[in-house]
């Protein structure tokens, strides 16, 4: 137990630290209506209600001589109640939301959890609908986002380590794992990396991510990023670890392989054969957005005896109109579709609808018919747009539509040779990144045979019954025993 | 966790294989057709029992020593002055042999899909992933192999898509040639299985030895079955007339089926095949780059890489026209008999020479 002296808290450092703050209150009372006593706290952030209740009212009702006995303080109804011994910390909780009692007269202050938080309500992400699985979305509250994963797995070894990141924004990382399950040496490694981000603040969850990312000039995510708790959960079971932001709604999951990012929930929801379908359909996008473009570009420059007979003839005539070679002509309809969809993302969804229509129909059709574009083209681009929506991570579509134009430079050069010799290195970067340490390209090379029964197909659940590799998990077995055992 | 180089031995199993058949069977069936006539399969077929043999004694060779190269085992046997001379010549074959797969692969797609780019363009762009892979060590070339096995899987279905095309009276009368050039042609067969030495140069990088006789075993009876497979296919479907006057006849298999829609099935399946046969030079180009560091212990380093290609890319470009790059690549597969059968001396030597064998106990 502490020495009752006097608090070495000092109220004035405090008050000069907070100048200028306008949303700061230091509510004054007197206890034993002669020693003076402040309830500190954040307008926008605490409950006043609560604390005029809860806090100042029994405490203005104490002595001096029943405040300095911690039984009494422990007794308030307050649902956390901590005593705080130097200056700091009680900035440090005053900004997280509490409410401080302060008094000279006291050994301790006494600080108070009646936080009164604005935060949107729980509705499903609107970058990741599904069709079958529940349709709850992080929030911008951490404790909420924490309580959606307790509640969804409600077992004590759901484990939350807290780290405090940014100079000057203090903001809290939540590196959350199932003890026994997740692999604890990469739970420590991302600790660490966590610990060691030397930035001023984080502003989003992309901002941690590259912070800790491996590679951090590659074009693929290492980090699964998610607004749905229902994916955080599956990503714990397996084995893999989830890194929650204060403040965002998005939170990472890692370990992961390239192919994380084309599963989606609905594929487990549905049963096995229409799973399967959906992620062959998914794999399909992906071949379409990444080559269809480039051996456009190839077939019309370099290989065109590789166009069936019947289709050379019109496309023949619909290309003698246009005056570009195909990779400009391609290139102008490109980076219209990524003007288009770049404007929808920023207007308002009444005005991009209207937006995707007039470039949609109105550009495109005005396009081929004044030469600019062939009709064939307008056929590849657009197939190529959906294509790339497929894909259920917004990360990994956006590096295969960059991936994308490089492929059709590629190939405006060195024809499909050209797309040859930029998949080889797109392969081998595959090959060489690491996702946590872990390779990204499992369970294809090193080859994983377990894994692949979720890669290019989703086999039966009860075929699946080893959980991925790529985790290094101990607990090897879904639903096994902690000992690695079935 | 491993390092960089680190490969298993069905990793290096595969790297042989890939390493053996990627470029050899582009061309294996004409040169086998001149002078075997249909019966080239059974002189592969005989050079595939006698290169399994010489593997097997190869991997015996590297599992006496365990955790060493050939350059290592060099320097024990014939001392450290002859032995840097002998891996000095090792590894000017090595950088010959990468040379020449680079040049034929710059041939062979001159010749398919890139007759008017110039080749000084076209070299350093196909080397960009052999570069990128080399750098990044012997592990990412080895995953890389798993990718060429698409390559594989496809080719056979192509072969089985095909099959009424083939006339198995193409193949027959079994044995017509007779036997004395039947034994003449294993020589021209056993260049296939270049690539079954390529171990004894990398051989402390793999993790499980114990499994490196078997795998390396297994690696080059794939490579004699697939081979045999690549030969009798297209004897049955050119027949041995028609594949005498050919260059590439593997390519050619390729455009053999009228597909509906792709209208040209060949330069989809010849742009997949390029990618085996980057796989297969940039085993030689590890290996000799490998063996740079090894034998003039130069530290590995962005720069070094860059002068090796650069080096190669000028070797590669010495044999003036068609002709001379057959001949060059047929000189360099006779030096790799002449690999092979040092490495057996080699075995023999280290009976006599006991220092550095890792004895049972030892291992």
């Amino acid at each position: 137990m502490q020495a009752k002296q006097p608090s070495s808290i000092d109220f004035q450092l405090i008050k000069n630290e907070l100048k200028d703050c306008p949303d700061f209150v230091a509510k004054k009372v007197f206890i034993e209506n002669q020693y003076a006593a402040f309830f500190l706290f954040m307008e926008q952030t605490a409950n006043q209600d609560v604390i005029q209740r809860d806090f100042i009212r029994p405490v203005s009702a104490m002595t001096i001589s029943e405040l300095s006995n911690e039984v009494n303080i422990y007794n308030l109804p307050c649902s956390e109640i901590s005593l705080l011994y130097d200056t700091n910390t009680v900035l440090e909780r005053l900004f997280t939301g509490e409410c401080v009692l302060l008094c000279q007269k006291l050994p301790f202050a006494v600080s108070c959890m009646l936080v009164d938080t604005k935060e949107r309500s729980i509705e499903e992400p609107v970058t990741e609908k599904n069709v079958r699985g529940p349709h709850d979305g992080f929030v911008e509250s951490l404790r909420t986002n924490l309580s959606l994963l307790r509640g969804k797995i409600k077992n004590s070894k759901l484990k939350f380590k807290t780290v405090k990141v940014g100079a000057q924004t203090n903001q809290t990382v939540v590196i959350a794992y199932i003890e026994g399950v997740a692999n604890i040496e990469l739970v420590n490694g991302v600790f660490d990396k966590v610990s060691k981000i030397n930035l001023d603040g984080l502003t989003s969850i992309g901002a941690l991510e590259q912070s800790i990312a491996s590679n951090k000039n590659s074009l693929f995510p290492e980090f699964l990023s998610t607004e749905r708790p229902d994916k955080a959960m599956a990503g714990l079971l397996e084995g893999r670890i989830v890194i929650l932001l204060a403040g965002t709604p998005r939170v990472l999951i890692a370990p992961v392989s390239f192919i994380s990012f084309f599963q989606a929930l609905d594929d487990y929801s549905a049963d096995w054969m229409q799973g399967s379908f959906f992620r062959m359909v998914r794999f399909l996008g992906l071949i379409i957005a990444l080559f269809l473009p480039a051996m456009y570009i190839a077939v019309i420059s370099f290989h065109y005896y590789a166009v069936p007979l019947s289709l050379l003839v019109s496309l023949a005539e619909s290309r003698v109109r246009v005056p570009f070679p195909p990779i400009v002509e391609a290139m102008i309809l490109e980076l219209t579709v990524e003007m288009i969809r770049e404007a929808a993302v920023r207007l308002p969804t009444y005005i991009g609808t209207a937006i995707s229509v007039v470039a949609g129909l109105i550009i495109g059709q005005a396009a081929v018919e004044a030469g600019i574009v062939s009709n064939l083209l307008i056929i590849i681009v657009s197939t190529t747009a959906i294509a790339s929506y497929v894909l259920p991570s917004q990360d990994m579509a956006m590096a295969i539509r960059i991936l994308r134009f490089i492929y059709m430079v590629m190939a405006s050069i060195f024809g499909i040779i050209g797309i040859v010799i930029a998949f080889a290195l797109t392969i081998g970067h595959l090959l060489k990144l690491e996702s946590l340490g872990q390779p990204y390209f499992q369970p294809y090379s090193p080859l994983d045979k377990s894994g692949l029964k979720d890669s290019f197909v989703r086999f039966p659940l009860r075929m699946m019954k080893r959980r991925p590799i790529i985790t290094r998990t101990l607990n090897k077995f879904r639903g096994g025993s902690n000992d690695g055992q079935a | 966790m491993t390092g960089k180089h680190n490969v298993t031995s069905k990793q290096m199993a595969l790297l042989t294989f890939v390493g053996q058949t990627g470029m050899g069977m582009v061309t294996l069936p004409t040169l086998l057709a001149k002078e075997v006539g249909h019966d080239g399969w059974i002189s592969l077929l005989i050079a595939g029992i006698l290169a399994t043999i010489l593997g097997f004694l190869v991997a015996l060779l590297l599992n006496r020593y365990r955790d060493k190269t050939i350059y290592d085992i060099n320097n024990i046997i014939f001392g450290k002055i002859a032995g840097f001379i002998i891996n000095t010549v090792l590894i000017v074959y090595l950088f010959l042999a990468a040379a020449a797969s680079a040049r034929v692969f710059s041939v062979f797609l001159r010749i398919t899909l890139l007759p008017q780019t110039p080749v000084m363009i076209v070299v350093p762009f196909v080397m960009l992933p052999s570069i990128y892979l080399v750098w990044s060590g012997l592990k990412y070339v080895a995953r890389f192999k798993y990718v060429s096995v698409m390559g594989y899987v496809v080719s056979i279905i192509y072969i089985l898509i095909i099959f009424r095309n083939y006339r198995a009276s193409f193949l027959l009368p079994v044995g017509e040639i007779g036997i004395p050039k039947i034994i003449s042609g294993v020589k021209t067969s056993f260049f296939t299985f270049l690539g079954l030495e390529l171990i004894a140069f990398v051989f402390p990088e793999i993790t499980d030895k114990k499994n490196s006789i078997r795998w390396h075993v297994i690696a080059i009876i794939l490579t004699t079955i697939f081979s045999i497979i690549i030969t009798a296919a297209t004897t049955a479907l050119f027949g041995e007339n028609f594949l005498k006057v050919q260059t590439i006849p593997l390519f050619n298999l390729a455009r053999v089926y009228d597909d509906p829609i792709l209208e040209r099935v060949d330069l989809y399946l010849i742009a997949l095949w390029f990618v085996v046969m980057g796989c297969s030079m940039r085993v030689y180009m590890f290996a000799a780059y490998y063996g740079l560091g090894r034998v003039f212990k130069l530290k590995d380093s962005k720069v070094l890489v860059i002068l090796f290609f650069t080096a190669l890319i000028f070797l590669s470009r010495i044999p003036k026209d068609l002709n001379e790059v057959f001949m060059f690549r047929q000189l360099i597969s006779l030096i790799g008999i002449g690999v092979y059968l040092f490495l057996v001396l080699c075995l023999c030597l280290s009976f006599i020479r006991t220092k550095g064998v890792k004895t049972n106990e030892t291992k």
